[in-house]
């Protein structure tokens, strides 16, 4: 560990750069598509100047399909600036159903890689805490990290915001995986780190194969 | 020239192909690396163009295993990753393999093709 910074500095540094590597990456792809498909149209109107026919259908979807990766690649931007935003308030008061549809979001393509869905509930009621959002989503996006390492293809993980006995949550459900009684996620280091910083604490439920993270009201 | 084409963005896939087959490069793309096993099961390539990232199988295990079938096939690798010369860990050493970043210029990669092949 580098002395300057200790291991949430190390691991929000790790979490924030993985993210936007992740986000951009899944940009480039989108611009790639419009590229060959913006290829296409060249190579296409080269072809007509030389008296090949071409398929005004064949157009239309080239067109279509560059309006569908417009959109993905402006999703992805304002998901980008979304998260690059979530540090210009170390702490406030947030909706936990937000901060779990941005953890997903973030998550997808990682999770995809791991053939892996990621399902976000919607909560029984609006639940409000004040807490540092960032470290929140990384702590969740650790949980998740270390979950998908060890988990079987084609599985479903389910997130969602609870408040029981008084006490707001945040669930994982949908665990698989042999060794989920290892506790990794819970005797990861910086996860213990991370819920030390958030007064969070954290608990395996074996049976229900969850993960519960509790936070302080 | 007989070229494999292999990115789990369909669309990318599908359009980069067609661009090459209108250049008089024989190429069959794959959206999985699973998808791409099958098609050079019975048929060699001279090169394979592979995306780094795929879900299931990644872009080095998928040259590992082409190259264990096909021990003269040269690879590509094409990636959205910034930079393209430095990805630490990737298994590429010229000339039998190189990287090429997203998006692609047609023009540079078909220069790149026609020099792995000597054609």
């Amino acid at each position: 560990m580098n002395p300057m910074c200790d291991v949430v500095c190390e691991t929000g540094l790790q979490y924030f750069g993985k993210m936007t590597a992740t986000l951009s990456h899944e940009l480039k792809n989108a611009v790639a598509i419009i590229n060959e498909n913006a290829g296409l149209l060249e190579d296409y109107n080269v072809m007509a100047q030389q008296g090949t026919p071409i398929d005004p259908e064949r157009l239309d979807v080239l067109a279509k399909r560059m309006g569908e990766q417009v959109t993905r690649a402006d999703r992805l931007l304002k998901g980008l600036n979304r998260f690059s935003h979530c540090v210009d308030a170390l702490e406030g008061e947030v909706d936990l159903q937000d901060i779990i549809e941005m953890v997903a979001f973030l998550s997808h393509r990682p999770a995809c890689t791991k053939g892996v869905t990621i399902r976000v509930q919607e909560a029984s009621q609006t639940l409000k805490v004040r807490t540092t959002p960032f470290f929140l989503k990384n702590l969740l996006w650790l949980c998740l990290e270390s979950a998908m390492e060890r988990m079987e293809e084609k599985h479903d993980v389910n997130i969602r915001a609870q408040k029981a006995n008084r006490q707001i949550q945040i669930v994982f459900s949908g665990f698989s995986g042999k060794d989920f009684e290892k506790e990794a996620v819970t005797t990861n280091p910086r996860v213990e780190a991370l819920l030390d910083l958030l007064g969070a604490e954290i608990a395996l439920e074996r049976n229900e194969r969850k993960v519960i993270i509790t936070l302080p009201t | 020239m007989r070229v494999l084409l292999v990115d789990d963005e369909e669309q990318l896939a599908s359009a980069l192909a067609e661009r090459l087959c209108l250049r008089g490069i024989d190429t069959v793309w794959a959206a999985s690396a699973e998808a791409a096993l099958e098609a050079a099961k019975s048929r060699e390539f001279d090169i394979a163009l592979l995306d780094v990232k795929m879900p299931k199988m990644d872009g080095p295990e998928l040259k590992k295993r082409l190259s264990k079938k096909w021990p003269a096939m040269k690879f590509i690798f094409v990636t959205g990753h910034g930079a393209e010369n430095g990805i630490p860990g990737l298994p590429c050493k010229r000339p039998e393999c190189d990287v090429l970043g997203k998006p692609l210029d047609i023009d540079r990669l078909i220069k790149k093709l026609h020099d792995m092949a000597g054609t």
